[in-house]
């Protein structure tokens, strides 16, 4: 045997190493595993033709050959465990299109999610949350908040009684009572809660709801408070494009008083079918504390404003979410929920 | 409140925003456009001018021809409604059919009257637009306290405000007579009716209204009737008082009574119907009966017809009190009752009437009396207000000046009564009662000069919000829980129905009962969260969904004892669960059962930091109905509490409302175990790194020993002997053979751990045995190795 024996030998060495490099699949192995190491690969060759050689170069040759081929077999190993682990295709399988092993999922009531997502919205304001009952007396539901019997304001309010002087909260606006009474201005209160009327069920009627009451009171409280801090949420809770718009309204337990609209998301205030044509929604009642419910609760209205507002919940909730009946949030069909689990 | 742009702008002669433009300036003001309509879509266009060719008159009605170019059409009017042959009336033609109103769709078999028009409209013209021009009709809504504005004055008076124009109120102008007024007034009831008016009309002709007067009252919302009742409604309309025409030769003894009902009188309004009166209804009578209901609608008995010739006509100022509790104990409302409710000007009660004189003067004919019949006198509500602009800027934030201030006073009716450098005085008028105070004056500047004025501010002061209430945030902590292990909010309505209620055996008198519910079904109060979530399960089983679990937290009411408060509110958290907790691949052992809720309890009172230690599940006892009798739980406090209950709901109470499958659920008293959260932070140690020594024990024992009584012994033990024992837990539990049908086999595992050293195995193997021994000294309970097989 010559150097040029030698020299093919160690070209053909580096060609397997080159080949295996590339190397990506089971498949591809095997190929250069038979190429290189096969009957009729070149390795095969030099095995036959060293049968013709002296027993001294017989002796050499052999030990160099069989050095590169377990070398050979060494690396296919190698490069073999690297596919194996490094490429996943281990030995048990699992057919991982298969469903898991799933629990149920879970969902909040989108009612709740939105009443939840308007008061983090207020409390990162500053805002305490504050609670009330459902069975109000006469004293808080109405006449605290300047609403005498047989005021026309009562006809809209159609209450259910339980007995004569206790009915179901029309509003959550008891709470404002019920928070100026037991705190000190100046603070900032938001009230959420279950409120009951006598309306029929309908798309958009339902003789129960969730409202949220807000109200704020300090010395220099002015219009331009309440419209600010209305402006904070509307921006926080519908988005930066829409528009609020104020204007006068009638409450007895406010004055001046405002309605508040949004500009409709539908049709971005151009007028369509879900805005009524007019481009705005309207979300909420406010207006500053009537120095009459002041009075009522022993404040002094030469010395404190305040400003309050109120929402009803699933009015803003069916804007948020496109629901078009009311009585969905009622049902509770657990097929209708569940299009709220990735909400919160 | 209906009005049309072409009767604002017969006011308002410098109107110039196109309508579109005015609905937004009106909404601006407070004045809520609710709807908009073009004329074209409210009348029967196209209109024509037809010639009425004969009339063959009969005993009630004529048989009519009318005639347009070629054609005639017939049509039947009532004897009175029929103009002269040859005169022009109104006829609207569509597809050849004819219609001879200003609506569409008002056709009748017999028309009461047919419209007459001028001349000067040529027959077989579209006069369409020469009626109408291209006028628009608005429906405001007015809030309860501005009662002027359901007059057209009242919302040109707010207009021309916000515009800055000119108008004036109409005029008056008519002529009296000296003829005597036969009738007598007598107001017995000055607190129900402090100001009446009425006036003697003779010579009076009673026909169909011109073709003006008729298509405004249909612009306005109104029917037309007869000239005389048209002219007092078209009044009202126009400044907001409404106004009555007796037909004066129908009122018996010549007498005009103002008083309130007797007991037990009746009357039949003009709208047909009987209506039986009480004793704190107003009304007005003769001297034997009532001729109308102060206020709200008078008596067919003295109704003007086309036979009418003489004429009482009442304009009168009613305690709006009064009015409201008729109209709403009658249920009748009527456009007067409306406005007699939220307040009419006392000051312009008899200027309404001079205005239907006026009116009807100009039909020529009529003899007005020159007497009036009138008692008491207009309440004075006279009021001023001392305004600082200052102030009134600083409340609206924004930047009105004085002047401006003061000018958009006067156009809303308010003078100035006194100025000074810094504020100024002005007197409200009489009809704005619901101006009392600087900050109503501030509305009234703020809405005019545009609330898109207020500048934008925050309210700015130390405030510290605390924390929410502890229960708010357990409640929180809670739904956020049952949400993240898979179960569905739900929000049900709190009213619940008297037939569920006796399904599950609970007693009606531990509910609230609503006075006025809206339907049977809803005539109760939740005494459970589980009386409404029945209804959901209901709901959901029928429509076949069949795994879910649902949870609500809200509130459940009771009656109390208490004097001050009536009734009792707790708040209650209800869950169901039904079917599997898998997908159908994997649902082996996965069915819900009873171990899965009480899990789940047991976790609830873990997360919400309720210690384990500090409850009891107590077997199902009499308290609490709806449940499988011995798959059923009562939670209590050590302290005896009761904090809820939980189990399979029984099949038999399923069944009876029409449900079946096996349905777990749970109630907990949530204001209860809210209370036994400790605000305390738990000592909180290092990891513990010695290492632990396992020992398994198993037992046989009788079948009816619960694990809690093996339990308490081995406590006992580990107690006396002062063991360092982490955990003790059942983990097998096993039945049937080879044990006899009595016994059940039981296996725990012991952890021993010390927490200052390593345990070695001799000290351990005492132990066992100590546990060991002393268990076996409980009845029917024996060691398995030493357990013999009979
Ligand atoms: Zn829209």
């Amino acid at each position: 045997m010559d150097d040029k024996k030698m020299e093919m030998l160690e070209k053909y060495f580096s060609d397997f190493q080159e080949s295996l490099a590339k190397v990506e699949t089971l498949d591809e192995l095997n190929r250069v595993k038979g190429q290189y190491l096969g009957r009729k690969s070149l390795m095969g060759d030099f095995l036959t033709q060293l049968r013709s050689l002296s027993p001294e170069e017989k002796r050499i040759w052999g030990q160099k050959l069989n050095e590169i081929k377990s070398r050979m077999e060494e690396d296919l190993k190698k490069k073999y465990e690297w596919l194996m682990f490094e490429k996943g295709e281990s030995s048990s399988f699992i057919d991982v299109t298969l469903p898991g092993r799933k629990q149920w999922v879970g969902s909040f009531h989108p009612v709740l999610i939105v009443r939840d997502q308007i008061l983090s919205i207020f409390q990162s304001l500053g805002f305490r949350i504050e609670s009330g009952p459902e069975i109000e007396s006469d004293f808080y539901n109405f006449e605290a908040l300047n609403i005498p019997p047989d005021h026309p304001t009562r006809d809209d309010q159609d209450s259910f009684y339980l007995s004569p002087g206790w009915l179901l909260r029309t509003h959550t606006s008891p709470g404002q009572i019920r928070a100026m009474q037991k705190l000190t201005p100046p603070f900032k209160v938001v009230v959420p809660g279950r409120c009951y009327r006598r309306d029929a069920f309908d798309a958009t009627h339902s003789p129960m709801f969730h409202q949220i009451e807000g109200l704020v009171v300090a010395p220099s409280i002015s219009m331009g408070d309440l419209k600010g801090t209305v402006a904070i949420f509307v921006r926080r809770f519908f988005g930066l494009h829409r528009q609020v718009r104020f204007r006068p309204s009638y409450f007895p337990f406010t004055e001046p008083s405002a309605e508040v609209d949004v500009s409709c998301g539908v049709c971005q205030g151009k007028g369509c079918r879900s805005c009524g044509y007019s481009g705005w929604l309207e979300i909420m009642g406010a207006g500053l504390v009537h120095p009459q419910v002041f009075a009522k609760v022993g404040y002094d209205p030469e010395q404190v404003r305040g400003f309050a507002f109120g929402m009803g919940v699933e009015r803003i909730t069916m804007l948020k979410f496109g629901v078009t009946d009311i009585r969905w949030f009622l049902e509770n069909d657990v097929n209708f929920l569940e299009q709220f689990k990735a909400l919160r | 409140m209906r009005i049309a742009y072409s009767i604002l702008k017969r006011f308002l002669r410098g109107l110039d925003v196109p309508p579109q433009e005015l609905a937004t300036l009106l909404i601006e003001q407070g004045l809520v456009v609710e709807r908009m309509a073009h004329v074209e879509d409210i009348f029967a266009f196209p209109l024509y001018a037809g010639t009425l060719e004969e009339a063959k008159k009969g005993f009630l009605y004529s048989e009519c021809l009318v005639k347009m170019k070629e054609k005639t059409f017939p049509v039947r009017v009532k004897n009175w409604g029929v103009p002269q042959p040859g005169t022009r009336v109104l006829i609207s033609l569509r597809e050849g059919t004819p219609s001879f109103s200003l609506v569409a769709g008002e056709e009748k078999e017999v028309l009461e009257f047919l419209i007459a028009l001028p001349d000067v409209f040529p027959e077989g013209e579209d006069i369409s637009r020469f009626l109408f021009e291209r006028d628009t009709v608005m429906d405001l809504e007015i809030t309860p306290n501005r009662g002027d504005c359901l007059s057209i004055v009242g919302i040109v008076r707010d207009l021309s405000a916000k515009l800055d124009l000119d108008w004036e109120e109409p005029g008056v102008a008519y002529q009296e007579v000296e003829i005597p007024s036969p009738l007598t007034l007598r107001d017995e009831d000055f607190d129900l009716c402090p100001y009446y008016t009425g006036k003697f009309i003779a010579n009076v002709t009673v026909k169909p209204s011109s073709w003006e007067i008729v298509r405004d009252l249909y612009l306005l919302g109104l029917r037309p009737i007869n000239n005389v009742v048209d002219i007092t409604n078209l009044v009202m309309m126009e400044i907001g008082q409404p106004l009555h025409a007796f037909d004066a030769s129908c009122i018996k003894d010549n007498l005009v009574v103002v008083r309130r009902a007797k007991a037990g009188e009746r009357i039949i309004t003009i709208d047909g119907l009987q209506r039986e009166l009480s004793g704190e209804m107003l009304v007005i009578a003769d001297g034997r009966s009532p001729i109308g209901i102060a206020g709200i609608m008078g008596g067919q008995n003295t109704e003007v017809s086309p036979t009418t010739r003489e004429v009482f006509l009442e304009s009168a100022f009613f305690n709006r009190v009064s009015i409201r509790r008729t109209s709403r104990a009658l249920g009748l409302r009527t456009e007067a009752s409306a406005r007699f409710e939220r307040g009419v000007d006392p000051q312009r009660v008899r200027y309404a009437s001079e205005r239907v004189l006026s009116l009807l003067s100009q039909e020529g004919g009529i003899q007005i009396a020159k007497e009036w019949a009138i008692a008491g006198e207009p309440p004075c509500l006279e009021r001023t207000v001392r305004v600082f602009p200052e102030k009134i800027n600083e409340i609206l934030s924004c930047q009105v000046e004085t002047e401006r201030m003061i000018r958009i006073l006067e156009r809303l009716g308010f003078t100035v009564a006194a100025r000074t450098e810094r504020d100024f005085t002005v007197k409200v008028p009489s009809f704005r009662a619901d101006v009392a105070a600087m900050v109503d004056i501030a509305e009234e500047v703020g809405r005019i000069n545009g609330y898109e004025q207020i500048r934008l501010s925050s309210p700015g002061f130390p405030f510290d919000p605390g924390d929410a209430e502890k229960n708010y945030a357990l409640e929180q902590r809670l739904r956020t829980f049952l949400v993240s292990r898979g179960l569905k909010e739900a929000v049900t309505l709190s009213f619940v129905d008297p037939k569920t209620v006796q399904e599950l055996e609970i007693e009606a008198e531990q509910l609230v009962a609503i006075k006025n519910p809206l339907s049977q079904d809803q005539s109760f109060l939740r005494s459970q969260i589980l009386l409404s979530l029945l209804g959901v399960l209901r709901l959901n089983l029928g429509r076949g969904r069949n795994h879910f679990g649902l949870f609500e937290v809200g509130k459940v009411f009771y009656p109390s004892k208490e004097v001050e408060n009536p009734w009792k509110e707790e708040l209650r958290l209800g869950m169901v669960l039904c079917g599997y907790l898998l997908p159908l691949l994997w649902q082996k052992g996965a069915q819900v059962d009873f171990f899965v809720l009480k899990g789940l309890v047991e976790e609830i009172l873990e997360v919400i930091g309720v210690s384990l230690g500090g409850v009891r599940f107590l077997p199902w006892d009499d308290r609490i109905p709806g449940f499988e009798k011995n798959v059923a739980f009562v939670l209590s406090s050590s302290g005896g509490d009761l904090l809820g209950w939980g189990g399979k709901l029984s099949e038999r109470t399923l069944w009876r409302l029409d449900m079946r499958g096996e349905l777990y659920y749970l109630e907990l008293r949530l204001e209860e175990i809210f209370g036994l959260v400790k605000d305390v932070i738990p000592a909180i140690k290092g990891a513990n790194l010695f290492p632990a020594i396992v020992r398994d024990i198993s037992v046989v024992v009788d079948r009816s020993l619960s694990w809690n009584a093996m339990k308490e012994k081995i406590d006992e033990v580990i107690a006396k002997e002062e063991m360092t024992v982490e955990s003790v837990e059942v983990f097998d539990i096993f039945e049937g053979k080879p044990l006899p049908r009595e016994k059940k086999g039981l296996s725990f595992r012991c952890i021993f751990r010390s927490l200052e050293r390593t345990l070695n195995d001799e000290e351990v193997d005492v132990w066992v045995q100590k546990i060991k021994e002393n268990i076996k000294k409980m009845r029917g309970v024996h060691l398995r190795e030493e357990f013999v097989h009979p």
